[in-house]
């Protein structure tokens, strides 16, 4: 064992047991919950792979509503990329102590969410073998070109993050499961900790590093974002040609974000019996995270709709009556009251600001947010330019499939990453007790955040 | 910049006034003579408001200006048809005399054009040629001769055309419109294409601003079309050959696209500097693998 | 069927050109390859292709002699939607024939526009080869782009069908080849080249191109050739001269007099396609009757474009 864990003044042996539990045990529910994610991701192989036999027409995208649910998964992956990194790098940063719990499955949902994200686009590419031609002959002019620029930078830097504050961790596994694991995971236990000792001068230096990542990857958040909503603002499309889409697109991922990250910890505070230390109080300042994000998200809707229903330009026109009260209207309205309303609402009320109704919440915003995307893509797109015909677009169901597939690739990264590290970061929270000890010993009587939380862990 | 290359092709009308042609001209004249009719301008309309004439007789047709109710009026009388044009009577130059020959057979309508007194009643008056007549009458001939411009410099400039236009007679002609044309080679066609049309003044003058387009010597072609008693007549001049008038493709026109250069270099250069700071970040990593010089406290 | 005797089967077309840009694709991936190899990462290697200068393949290159700068003009009096005729619009027709238009897609369409007073006309739609052309300016791998005529043309080679440019198309000229396009024996015997397209390529984006390939063997693109009311006009803003295969006009000229227009000049696109306006009265039959456009057909059914041994398979459509 190394110091870190052993010298540890409060260290609970609950908690390491706890933690490490899904390491170790594996039972019945987990190989058919990952079965049942390996099956939805072979069909969406399938469907792809018949795709790229057929071409795009198996889809239901046509010449006038080019692009559909690709991209707006697109859209929502990268949005839900955005808050985990970014909520673990502001609370690391201000030191908030509430933060111990939430930063390692944060920087996961990251990793995983922007994962798919990039996948998308190349899935809808008409000619995926010729993906390489992006690397021979980019164009620095095309908005295209600045996603595939930003979005490899923000994932290599949400790797780069996620795996910097897991070398202590990978240490404690080497050193702890290391004799009785599989040889492959004690190959990756032992490089994933690069010779980690806890010693003084390791120390300093991976605060240091991790710091200076903390800083560069909160402005790569935002770019990533930004540029995503590029795509649509450079266009003269009408509902994309505007110029609050960058910091529009910033503020809804950040609240589909926060929103993933809250169903997230309810499903390992569930499944992996965490409730001591994913706590009540964790999901209620998740929550007021979402609510301020939210009501962003609202006043930046209404600044856009506000803008283009006041001087009704006659595509804006169209465009507008057809979202409100057209044939997107049942899609726009639930997306608005189930999507961003009522979550907001339900987090935002004291009363209603439980775990069960906060989950509830947290999906609610998930599928509005989906919703939200999908009624930014199409309905531009389906909007005549000059007197046509609206387009039509019904995903089909290879579109159907692939997306699917998407989401179960989503859950499948995070679920195979809990059997292979814990879901809570070990020494930060030791840090927290040791700490905590620390302040307990000079005062003996000022109770420490952890110690305020009900069901707390501290001795 | 708009220096304009001021070229005067100097249509000198080059006028023997012995001519074998005036001489036939003067003899069918002096055969049949003019028809000559007197429409007055009364304040109750024209007078009479009827004029018949034979087909290919010659005519002139005189207007009087007789009012007594507006003393300030005046007119300008336009013969559909024959695009005539009169000069402007009032208390002072009464009289104007339109002279064509009757070519043209049907009913044509003669108007005042200007916004007389008594505008509205000067509308019908009416001209009727009765086909078949035998007049005998002759057109006069016109003739627009030109000197060559092979010294003039044309660089894509527009170059102003002076032409007068004189009838045999020796007379200008004026309120004549004149067409301009280029002989034209494009995408298969072949053919005469107008570039302009110009009215004569009463020096029978006229003025046409043209810009050459052509990179080859282009041959222009002026043409007269008849008016009046004057036949049609044609000449034609050599162009140098200029510069190109179109703007080739340049869609870096704008000077905001200036910016675009440097916004590359920003992109790479904060990209770039992202990417340096992950290389320290992995740096301090691998440096972390190193085993510590004083000895670790590792197991 | 007008003008089909002069279709080219196999059209000679950019053989200096072909090789002229396989000499530069070959640079821009020595020159990629390059900075590949110094950056090592993805996200970062494009730029280098912009520093060692092999940006848009259409840098107007300092020619001789007068370059042509193709546009076309359409004069909407003219245009009766070729209702009066009984026969689907000719210049679609006629596009559809020279270029084997894919099932499913037609590069020029006639739109029928209900005016004042219920008035209908007629608007063939064609690329509109904008000076500032939002096309390509999106690309992201430099497929489409001008040549030195003006023309934007697409490279079929190099297309990743991203679709971005059918985004960014402010006049949704820009069709796609969604699954595999049906390419008849004729059709795919012709040597590809971005100036003809044939045979038609799987995922990538076609539109029309002013026929680039008749134009610079000096005929009318198939379009204004086709059309039996000589509404569609072939311009060149160099030599200021357009032609509708009946009468040679001064182009400015010609535009200024009838009120030439484009369409959404708004934008700054500058397209190279001007409108001269209708006249407000139905063309050709009376206000009361009212005969539909028909819509156009493809190549298929218009036999004389296809070699004699039947019709080629197709199965989907849009």
């Amino acid at each position: 064992m190394t110091d870190i864990v052993t010298t540890s003044a409060n260290e609970p042996a609950a908690f390491n047991e706890r933690v490490m539990a899904p390491l170790t045990h594996t039972g019945r529910a987990f190989w058919i919950w990952t079965a049942a994610l390996l099956v939805l991701v072979a069909a969406g192989f399938g469907a792809y792979a018949k795709q790229v036999h057929d071409g795009l027409a198996v889809t239901g995208m046509s010449d006038t509503v080019i692009w559909g649910v690709y991209i707006s998964n697109f859209v929502f992956f990268s949005g839900l990329s955005m808050a985990g990194t970014f909520i673990s790098a502001i609370l690391r940063m201000t030191g908030a102590d509430w933060r111990r719990p939430l930063t390692r499955f944060s920087e996961l949902t990251t990793v995983a969410a922007l994962t798919m994200c990039a996948i998308m686009p190349a899935v809808d590419m008409g000619r995926p073998d010729r993906l390489w031609h992006l690397i021979v002959y980019g164009r620095l002019e095309s908005p295209l070109v600045w996603d595939i620029i930003v979005i490899p930078t923000y994932l290599t830097a949400s790797l780069i993050y996620l795996f910097l504050f897991l070398i202590p961790d990978s240490a404690m596994l080497r050193d702890r499961l290391g004799p009785t694991a599989s040889r492959p995971k004690r190959v990756l236990y032992s490089l994933a900790a690069v010779r980690w000792n806890g010693s003084e001068g390791q120390r300093k230096r991976l605060e240091r590093a991790g710091t200076l990542m903390m800083v560069i990857i909160i402005p790569i958040g935002v770019a990533t974002h930004s540029v995503v909503s590029w795509i649509f603002g450079m266009t003269y499309r009408s509902g994309w040609d505007s110029t609050i889409f960058a910091p529009y697109f910033v503020v809804g991922a950040l609240y589909s974000g926060t929103a993933m990250l809250i169903t997230l910890m309810y499903i390992f505070r569930r499944f992996y019996k965490l409730e001591a230390y994913l706590t009540e109080q964790h999901f209620k300042y998740l929550a007021t995270l979402m609510v301020v994000f939210g009501i962003m998200y609202l006043y930046f809707t209404f600044a856009e709709y506000l803008t283009i229903s006041y001087k009704l330009e006659s595509s804006d026109n169209f465009l507008l009556s057809e979202l409100f009260f057209g044939r997107y209207a049942v899609l726009v309205w639930t997306g608005f009251f189930g999507g961003q309303v009522l979550p907001v609402a339900l987090a935002a009320i004291p009363r209603t600001r439980t775990i069960p109704l906060l989950v509830v919440a947290s999906v609610l915003a998930n599928v509005g947010m989906w919703i939200k995307r999908f009624t930014i893509v199409v309905p531009s797109l389906s909007l005549p330019l000059l007197p046509y015909k609206w387009g039509v677009y019904t995903p089909t169901a290879a579109e159907i499939l692939i997306t699917l597939a998407s989401f179960a690739g989503f859950a499948l990264i995070i679920t195979i990453f809990t059997k292979l590290f814990p879901i809570i970061s070990v020494w930060e929270m030791e840090e927290g007790w040791a700490e905590e000890a620390e302040a307990e010993a000079e005062h003996p009587h000022r109770p420490s955040p952890l110690q305020q939380q009900p069901g707390g862990v501290a001795p | 910049m708009t220096t304009f290359a001021r070229v005067r092709i100097v249509l000198a009308a080059v006028l023997v006034a012995v001519s074998l042609g005036s001489l036939v001209v003067a003899g069918t004249a002096s055969a049949e003579d003019a028809v000559k009719i007197t429409v007055k301008v009364t304040d109750s309309g024209f007078e009479p408001s009827t004029v018949e004439v034979n087909q290919g007789q010659s005519v002139e047709l005189t207007f009087l200006w007789a009012q007594t109710a507006h003393p300030g009026d005046e007119h300008i009388i336009v013969l559909d048809g024959y695009k005539l044009e009169s000069e402007k009577i009032d208390r002072v130059h009464t009289s104007t005399t339109l002279k064509f020959i009757a070519t043209k057979s049907g009913t044509f309508n003669f108007a005042c054009d200007i916004e007389c007194d008594i505008h509205a009643i000067l509308q019908g008056g009416v001209l009727k040629v009765k086909a078949g007549g035998s007049g005998g009458a002759t057109l006069t001939q016109s003739k627009i001769a030109i000197d060559p411009v092979a010294d003039v410099k044309v660089k894509g400039d527009v170059i102003t055309l002076l032409a007068t236009l004189t009838g045999a007679d020796g007379q200008p002609i004026p309120k004549a419109e004149l067409m301009f044309l280029v002989e034209q080679q494009f995408a298969g066609q072949t053919g005469l294409m107008v570039v302009g049309t110009a009215e004569t003044g009463p020096a029978g003058l006229a003025q046409l601003s043209y810009r050459p387009s052509r990179t080859d010597a282009e041959k222009m072609v002026i043409r007269f079309e008849g008016l009046g008693v004057y036949d049609v007549s044609e000449a034609s001049v050599d162009l140098p050959g200029s510069q190109a008038f179109g703007t080739a493709l340049a869609p870096g026109d704008n000077t905001l696209h200036g910016i675009k250069t440097w916004a590359h270099l920003g992109f790479i250069l904060v990209i770039g500097g992202v990417w340096v700071a992950f290389g320290f970040i992995l740096f301090q990593v691998w440096k972390l693998s190193r085993p510590p010089s004083g000895g670790g406290a590792r197991p | 069927m007008p003008e089909n005797a002069d279709r080219p089967t196999a059209p000679s077309v950019g053989q200096n050109d072909r090789v002229r840009a396989k000499q530069l694709t070959r640079r821009r991936i020595l020159g990629g390859i390059g900075v590949a190899a110094a950056m090592g990462a993805t996200g970062i290697v494009p730029i280098a292709g912009r520093l060692v200068g092999v940006g848009e393949p259409a840098a107007a290159a300092a020619g001789t002699g007068t370059k042509r700068q193709w546009a076309m003009a359409i004069d909407l009096r003219k245009c009766e939607g070729c209702v009066t005729i009984g026969k689907p619009p000719q210049c679609v027709e006629g596009c559809n024939a020279e270029h084997f238009v894919p099932e499913g897609q037609s590069w020029i369409q006639v739109l029928e526009i209900e005016g004042p007073g219920g008035h209908k006309s007629f608007m063939p739609r064609l690329c509109m080869e904008c000076e500032n052309a939002p096309c390509t300016k999106v690309c992201p791998v430099g497929a489409t782009y001008h040549n030195d005529q003006g023309i934007v043309l697409i490279n079929h080679d190099r297309c990743i069908g991203c679709r971005m440019c059918m985004a960014a198309c402010p006049y949704a000229v820009r069709r796609f080849n969604w699954g595999e396009p049906d390419n008849p024996p004729g059709a795919t015997l012709a040597k590809y080249s971005p100036e003809y397209p044939v045979p038609h390529r799987k995922g990538t984006v076609e539109k029309c191109m002013t026929c680039a390939h008749r134009v610079k063997d000096g005929k009318l693109p198939a379009c204004a050739s086709a059309c039996p009311m000589f509404a569609i006009y072939l311009g060149d803003l160099t030599e200021d001269v357009a032609t509708n295969g009946k009468e040679i006009v001064k182009f400015s000229r010609f535009l200024d007099e009838n009120g030439g227009y484009r369409l959404k000049e708004e934008l700054g696109t500058k397209p190279r396609v001007w409108y001269i306006p209708g006249h407000g009265q139905d063309s050709g039959h009376t206000v009361d009757t009212e005969i539909p456009l028909k819509p156009s057909r493809s190549w298929e059914e218009q036999g004389a474009t296809l070699s004699a041994d039947g019709k080629p398979q197709h199965d989907h459509g849009n």
